[in-house]
């Protein structure tokens, strides 16, 4: 699974190079994101469902969060 | 307007990254930008309020803007509006189809409608009954007096802008939830403006307009994202010394319009058919007895050669002689340029567009 570190970018970097990735997601692709910015967490959350991707899962690290989706429809 | 986030908005990567600097906003964020993409909103008048002000919106992400203009570009237009060109007076392209090109240019994943019409009491209704919000681009107390009348019957808000050389006026109105039109503005200025009186150009500093403008779309912003709470409140705009002054307004609780619903502007129906001097400027305006659908540029091919100045879908110039000009609209509409008396433009309109179809007469 592809991991896509954006620790050190500030938002919306991270949310708008995810949405990237999204379109370019094939129907169950998986991938993780790494960032250390709160804001994006709660962007992305709040933004993925309308993109037709779940969220797996949210992760809280030392300073970070791993964000884990999967494409759905497309 | 106190709704959720709408679910059943569609957002795509290119919005979400067109957005990307919005969403950071915190009064906005992905949940304001879903309300602002399922925003209706119509703006009635695309002049130098009306056009500056469906720009703004028009970039904000509205889904759906409504645009209405009886009028075509003319380049007298140009130094004090947003969004026409040069190439859009040469043309004479109507002004609602000028703004929503240059709309759909802006954003093509916007909804935007084009109507060229004169606002009146018999089709007012129509143009407002779907939209969350009416913007108010005109020129003159007699529109906005019809304005107010089918925003208070409906429930619509509306924005009031108003302005000449350097001051200007905005005034947010929420019905049942603030003062309306009738009660801040006296009928008698109503009345002077319909006599004749304050039929005259009235210059205009176009940073004045932006600043005025700039307002009225801010309150549209922030009351279609559910975060304006004050309806009372005009805001004077003073563009020349750089200040705006808040007027606090109360209701007037005998009000004919918001408190006992009488809607006397909105009841004067019966279209209204002839030649009419337009207030403001060197015209006048011919409404054929009956509505036609024109093939201009198959007609323009009847006139000696130089006769058409332009010639596209939606409208011919032709030209008169040095100083006066015939707009021909393809519903059989026609804009006199150039001439005040409304018998000669009766005149002008036979012979060079009726004799021409072949029913003069
Ligand atoms: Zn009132």
């Amino acid at each position: 699974m592809e991991i896509l570190d954006f620790r050190g970018e500030p938002c919306p970097t991270p949310l708008v190079k995810t949405v990237r990735k999204i379109a370019r997601m094939k129907e169950n692709d998986e991938i993780k994101i790494l960032t250390d910015e709160k804001e994006c967490v709660e962007y992305i959350k709040e933004i993925i469902p309308s993109l037709g991707v779940e969220l797996l899962s949210i992760d809280e690290e030392e300073g970070f969060w791993i964000i884990h989706i999967k494409k759905i429809t497309i | 307007m106190d709704k959720d986030a709408p679910d059943h908005v569609f957002l795509t990567p290119e919005l979400i990254e067109r957005f990307s600097r919005q969403i950071l906003v915190k009064d906005i964020g992905v949940s304001g930008l879903k309300k602002l993409r399922s925003s209706r909103v119509v703006v009635i008048g695309c002049g130098a309020t009306g056009t500056a002000q469906a720009e703004l919106l028009a970039r904000l992400g509205i889904g759906y803007i409504r645009v209405v203009d009886k009028d075509y570009v003319d380049i007298s237009n140009l130094p004090r509006t947003h969004l026409y060109t040069y190439i859009d007076a040469k043309q004479s392209i109507p002004k609602a189809i000028a703004c929503a090109n240059r709309l759909s240019e802006i954003d093509p994943t916007i909804h935007v409608e084009p109507v060229i019409t004169r606002v009146t009491p018999d089709n007012i209704e129509d143009l407002v009954r779907d939209v969350d919000l009416i913007i108010d681009g005109t020129d003159n107390l007699a529109t906005r007096f019809l304005i107010n009348d089918v925003s208070i019957k409906y429930g619509i808000p509306w924005i009031f802008v108003g302005f000449s050389s350097w001051y200007g006026q905005v005034f947010f109105i929420n019905p049942g939830k603030g003062p309306c039109l009738d009660c801040i503005i006296p009928r008698r200025i109503l009345e002077r403006e319909e006599r004749g009186d304050a039929c005259e150009v009235l210059g205009a500093v176009n940073t004045a307009i932006a600043l005025v403008s700039s307002i009225a779309a801010t309150l549209a912003l922030k009351h279609l994202l559910g975060i304006l709470n004050d309806y009372n409140t005009l805001y004077v705009v003073n563009g020349k010394r750089l200040e705006i002054h808040h007027v606090r307004i109360e209701r007037n609780m005998d009000c004919p319009t918001c408190i006992h619903r009488r809607f006397e502007f909105l009841a004067k129906k019966g279209s209204r058919r002839g030649a009419t001097r337009i207030c403001g400027s060197n015209a006048v305006e011919i409404t054929p007895p009956v509505k036609t659908s024109l093939n201009l540029e198959e007609l323009s091919k009847r006139y000696e050669p130089g006769k058409i100045l332009s010639v596209n879908k939606y409208t011919m110039r032709i030209m008169v002689d040095d100083i006066v000009s015939i707009i021909l609209f393809n519903d059989g509409r026609a804009i006199i340029d150039g001439v005040n008396d409304e018998e000669y433009a009766w005149k002008l309109y036979r012979r060079y567009v009726l004799d021409k179809m072949g029913l003069g007469g």
